[in-house]
């Protein structure tokens, strides 16, 4: 049977089947994921339970001081605070969060319901940025004395600096009430991914744009770009084969860390556009006191950002291999 | 073992771009269809919010209402000025001061196939009074109930633990699910006896309904609605210019008044918007002429015409609006005097007091016009924002702010009984209103079956509140509604969206 071949043409020594590094790797970020969300989940308690009492929320405003102290019984919260604590680690452990209020629905599997609309949303933004901001982010570096290098340098500046919010209004003008081709809310068809994915993109495909142009500037006065120049390598092949390559790792490290950014920035753009992701559902989980669903959803998402920051940092490894050879010692 | 794979940059780059385009084609054919009919007798209403659950015992606030109106009834219902009507009830009698016997409506059947008979009163009234804490707010609605009785198929009998002589308001709260369902969980599952089933439910995002033809009150010319939440008041603008959306419900006063072009029908909503005054807090509030400078400081015109953007009225120095039990005619309002007020505090030697006002984040700006026009007669005022739970938590036991700017529609009585946090209070829960004579007619209007004898006493519980300047009287607000001329949106006479009585012309 066939086994996929890439082996690189020059490598001298086989190499082991499981990289002692990726090992390691793996067992710090295990750690780090087990310790930043008992973390996270200890500090969510903590604020939940000193913001205020979810029996007053069930009871409501024409209720009875007896109906709160009734309810606030049978809901355990007269229990000493290092038991409810105590409690909710068992429960979490199970991966337990406790019902929804109003649905009555587990909280958990009705966030992880609504996550793949948000990871939509996040990846479809990643995906733009490096589609087009790679691409841009070159041409603003082959181009950077003359006039469209400094258009795409300028426009990149500017697109960081235009908060979301007022983006996500005008493209509502425009798009949906203007223009009328886009849904100006919803989740259900691709039209309605394509607003809030152009709200969300705009700052990372600034970004992107201005770190790849930055980083083939560099590339390109180093000595292996001159190299291939002198050896009558044409400029095309210079900025695509040896230059963006390098100026990759960086963008990769921005990118990564931009995704946990990207999954609060969803909070935004969800409630802008009735957007039926996590991000919606944890405000409307905030105001009415649901504390499974907040705690669920955090859950959800502390997982997200340390596995990617996890991956990352292996894939860091990969384009840059200097990266591990410096670890290694 | 196979080799290795060996994944150089260059190939990470190349693999990245095959993902992007995977994950771009994902995107583009993933997504379901919009589950919406376009056909001209659909009608969309938005809301910034709709019900976290199908459960009318559950949907308590007003998007809840807008739901459970159109899916359930109740035995009575509140027709024009909070008067009884019949609904699943065509008729009742008081058998005696705790038994009220209903003769329930013929012919009437649940979404489900099921008959609608007094069995089903019955378990709906036992569900109401079981100890399930998310229908604390519910229940505590009800009252003195105690149970039912059914006497026959169609007869029921409602029993109270005292006399109660808003019982017929308090069942207009408790909309009858069909029993079949209770197993099923009617947080998801809804059946109900109203003129729309739910085709489909998806928490916090929308709910499809359907003309339910066999329903006793079955829709005009819909055949089927959307309730749709948007949270965000400019998107729900821009859906509604776009005609995405066809009527809104919670936009901010003062966006609404800006729809110019669009027709805004503005019902009373039934409540006041007050200042509650917390001696315990700050002693100075137990002296009068400090409660009175309070009243005299704001100028209630303009805090209609600001805060509320005009959809409101001034109070007549009274709870209640004219038309319900015990409204007294003869009452004036406060007025607007600000250099009475400064006399009257410097007389309390109140003057420069710091008396800050909590409210929610939903009331902030009506807020801080109230805390502007206090610091204009040298009260030091500032806005205080609280959490639901915590504002509610102040609200029914302790408060650490003197003043709680609130509104007293909560539990939609249309009644005094309604607003309970002015009347007697237990042991250890702060009071509102420091006067005996009140809470000793409110807790007499609680009783009092003879309905002229029972608005007398309201209205002498208003002659007090009035005289002591027990409470600042800010407005009566008004809920609005706003659609384009093309739809005729339907209210029910308590306010509320009738889609039933709606009509959309194509």
């Amino acid at each position: 049977m066939a086994t996929a071949s890439l082996k690189r043409p020059d490598a001298s020594r086989a190499r082991p089947a499981v990289p002692t590094w990726l090992l390691w790797t793996v067992a710090v970020w295990a750690v780090r994921l087990a310790v930043t969300v008992l973390g996270i989940l200890t500090l969510l308690f903590a604020l939940l339970h000193l913001s205020g009492d979810p029996a007053a929320v069930m009871v409501g405003p024409g209720g009875s001081a007896e109906d709160l102290a009734k309810v606030h019984a049978q809901l355990g919260l007269d229990r000493p605070f290092l038991d409810q604590y105590l409690a909710f680690l068992g429960d979490v452990a199970r991966l337990d969060f406790g019902d929804a209020r109003g649905t009555g629905e587990a909280a958990l599997p009705a966030v992880l319901a609504k996550l793949p609309l948000t990871l939509q949303l996040v990846a479809a933004t990643l995906v733009v940025s490096v589609a087009v901001g790679l691409p841009l982010g070159v041409l603003a570096a082959a181009r950077r004395e003359g006039t469209l290098g400094r258009i795409i340098a300028g426009a990149a500046a500017l697109g960081q600096a235009i908060p979301n919010f007022v983006l996500g209004l005008v493209l509502l003008l425009v798009f949906a009430l203007w223009l009328g081709w886009l849904p100006s809310y919803g989740s259900t068809t691709p039209a309605h991914t394509v607003l809030p994915v152009i709200t969300l993109a705009l700052f990372t495909l600034a970004r992107v744009v201005l770190l790849t142009r930055a980083g083939v500037i560099e590339a390109l006065s180093q000595d292996f770009c001159r190299a291939v120049v002198a050896k009558g390598g044409g400029r095309s092949r210079v900025l695509w084969r040896h230059a963006l390559p390098n100026a990759f790792p960086p963008v990769l490290a921005f990118l990564v860390t931009d995704t946990g950014y990207l999954l609060s920035g969803t909070v935004l753009v969800e409630q802008l556009y009735a957007y039926d992701g996590i991000g919606r559902g944890l405000v409307i989980a905030i105001n009415e006191q649901d504390y499974p669903t907040v705690q669920a959803t955090v859950f959800t998402v502390a997982v997200i950002v340390v596995a990617v920051s996890a991956l990352g940092d292996v894939l860091g490894r990969v384009a840059d291999p200097r990266v591990g050879r410096e670890s290694a010692g | 073992m196979g080799e290795v794979i060996y994944l150089s940059r260059r190939r990470l780059l190349q693999l990245g771009g095959v993902t992007a385009l995977a994950m771009a084609a994902g995107c583009a054919t993933s997504s379901e269809e919009d589950g919406g009919d376009a056909a001209s007798t659909q009608l969309v209403f938005a809301s910034t919010s709709i019900t976290n659950s199908l459960d009318p015992l559950i949907a308590l606030s007003s998007v809840g209402t807008t739901f459970t109106t159109q899916v359930y009834d109740p035995l009575v219902d509140l027709g024009a000025e909070g008067k009884p009507v019949p609904a699943l009830a065509t008729a009742w009698k008081q058998v005696d001061d705790l038994t009220v016997e209903f003769t329930l409506r013929e012919g009437v059947v649940f979404h489900e196939g099921g008959a609608f008979d007094a069995a089903a009163v019955v378990a709906n009234i036992e569900r109401v009074l079981s100890d399930n804490p998310a229908f604390a707010a519910r229940k505590g609605e009800m009252g003195f109930l105690k149970g039912a009785e059914a006497v026959d198929a169609k007869t029921v009998r409602v029993t109270t633990s005292k006399p109660d002589p808003v019982l017929l308001n308090r069942l207009s709260r408790l909309h009858i699910v069909d029993p079949a369902v209770f197993d099923k969980d009617p947080a998801k599952v809804a059946s109900g006896t109203g003129p729309f089933k739910v085709a489909k439910y998806e928490p916090n995002k929308s709910i499809d309904l359907e003309a339910f033809t066999e329903s006793w009150r079955a829709p005009e010319t819909l055949t089927s609605a959307r309730l749709i939440a948007i949270p965000d008041s400019g998107t729900m603008t821009t859906a509604l210019r776009s005609g995405e959306i066809d009527a809104v419900f919670g936009l901010p006063p003062a966006v609404a008044a800006q729809l110019k072009d669009f027709n805004v029908q503005a019902p009373p909503a039934g409540s006041c918007a007050i200042l509650s005054m917390i001696p315990a807090v700050e002693a100075k509030l137990r002296d009068k002429n400090v409660r009175t400078a309070l009243n005299l400081a704001v100028n209630k015109d303009e805090f209609v015409k600001e805060g509320l953007s005009g959809f409101g009225e001034v109070p007549t120095g009274q709870l209640l609006q004219p038309g319900y039990p015990g409204y007294d005619d003869s009452l004036k309002g406060f007025g607007f005097d600000a250099a009475k007020a400064k006399q009257l505090l410097a007389d309390a030697g109140a003057d420069g007091i710091t008396l800050n006002i909590a409210t929610t984040a939903l009331f902030k700006q009506q807020a801080e016009i109230v805390a502007g026009y206090l610091t204009e007669v040298g009260i030091k005022s500032e806005v205080v924002i609280q959490d639901l739970a915590t504002f509610i938590t102040s609200l029914l036991k302790k408060s650490e702010v003197p003043l709680l700017y609130w509104q007293t529609d909560y539990f939609d009585l249309k009644d005094i009984a309604s607003v309970s946090r002015f009347g007697p209070q237990p042991e250890g829960v702060q009071s509102h209103f420091e006067n005996d004579d009140y809470t000793s007619l409110f807790a007499e209007s609680g009783t009092e079956m003879d309905p002229d004898a029972r608005a007398a006493t309201i209205r002498e519980m208003a002659g007090v509140l009035n005289a002591e300047a027990g409470v600042v009287f800010l407005a009566w607000p008004k809920t609005v509604y706003v659609h384009p001329e093309s739809v005729d949106l339907g209210l029910t006479p308590n306010g509320n969206a009738s889609l039933a009585t709606s009509k959309k012309k194509s």
